[in-house]
């Protein structure tokens, strides 16, 4: 279960573990629920996660899709480990997400 | 549970069809890779094998842990070969394999296309149930 901490009408995600197939679905759940909540500004906080996959990627992409169809602003993710980054970059998706290592 | 053989150059392991499996069977196939001869950017090498590894479950087999997956490695000093066979009906992957850029809206889709982005040479055989990799460790794009 991802640790959750609201503040300044800012919630900030940490999943804490790696992002891959097999944990998407509970985390798919627990993001999900946050954008319904009505919440505008989501950070998502990598530390702790060393890896993340195409279907991590995908939930990634469907919570900022879902948080701006929500009239939401984009999702932000920080402490990303190098190697997480250029996967980012190499996918082309570093200018569609605030990202900061 | 997962079946693993080994020699100094090949690894071979039989997996139920099941996502828990792939997140057992990855650290030994890390593991192997680590104390042979190759000096890749491991993150990258973990990345694409889980990708193969979960298309063959997701796709080839609908997450049915009475299916088997089956992973081949092959190492030399100067290229790795992987093979990943699943028990499914197999699909039409030649259009995947020509896509350039995917939609950074898309959701899916990204599986395969890593793994050209990422300089692996990819092939299917005809049905589309086996899944070839290969790496030529002389140009290796992704060292670390």
């Amino acid at each position: 279960m991802s640790h959750i901490e609201r503040k300044d009408g800012v919630v900030t995600i940490k999943p804490g573990i790696d992002i891959v197939a097999s944990k998407c679905e509970e985390l798919k759940a627990e993001f999900l629920d946050i954008v319904n909540s009505g919440e505008k500004k989501i950070i998502i906080d990598l530390s702790g996660t060393e890896m993340i996959d195409s279907s991590g990627l995908g939930l990634l992409i469907s919570t900022r899709n879902s948080l701006t169809d929500a009239g939401g602003d984009e999702v932000e993710i920080i402490n990303i480990s190098s190697d997480i980054m250029q996967l980012f970059k190499v996918m082309r998706l570093d200018n569609h997400f605030t990202l900061s290592s | 549970m997962p079946s693993i053989t080994k020699t100094k150059e090949h690894l071979h392991i039989t997996l139920p069809a099941t996502l828990d499996d792939v997140d057992r069977v990855l650290p030994e196939i890390m593991h192997f890779l680590k104390e042979g001869p190759v000096r890749s950017n491991f993150f990258i090498l973990n990345y694409i094998i889980r990708e193969g590894l979960n298309n063959a479950v997701i796709h080839g087999s609908r997450k049915d842990a009475s299916k088997t997956v089956t992973f081949d490695l092959q190492l030399s000093d100067n290229s790795l070969d992987i093979c990943i066979e699943d028990e499914g009906q197999g699909f039409n992957w030649q259009p995947l394999l020509k896509k350039h850029l995917v939609c950074p809206k898309k959701t899916h889709g990204r599986g395969i296309f890593c793994m050209s982005k990422l300089h692996f040479q990819t092939s299917y055989n005809d049905k589309g149930n086996i899944l070839y990799l290969h790496k030529d460790l002389t140009k290796d794009h992704n060292k670390e």
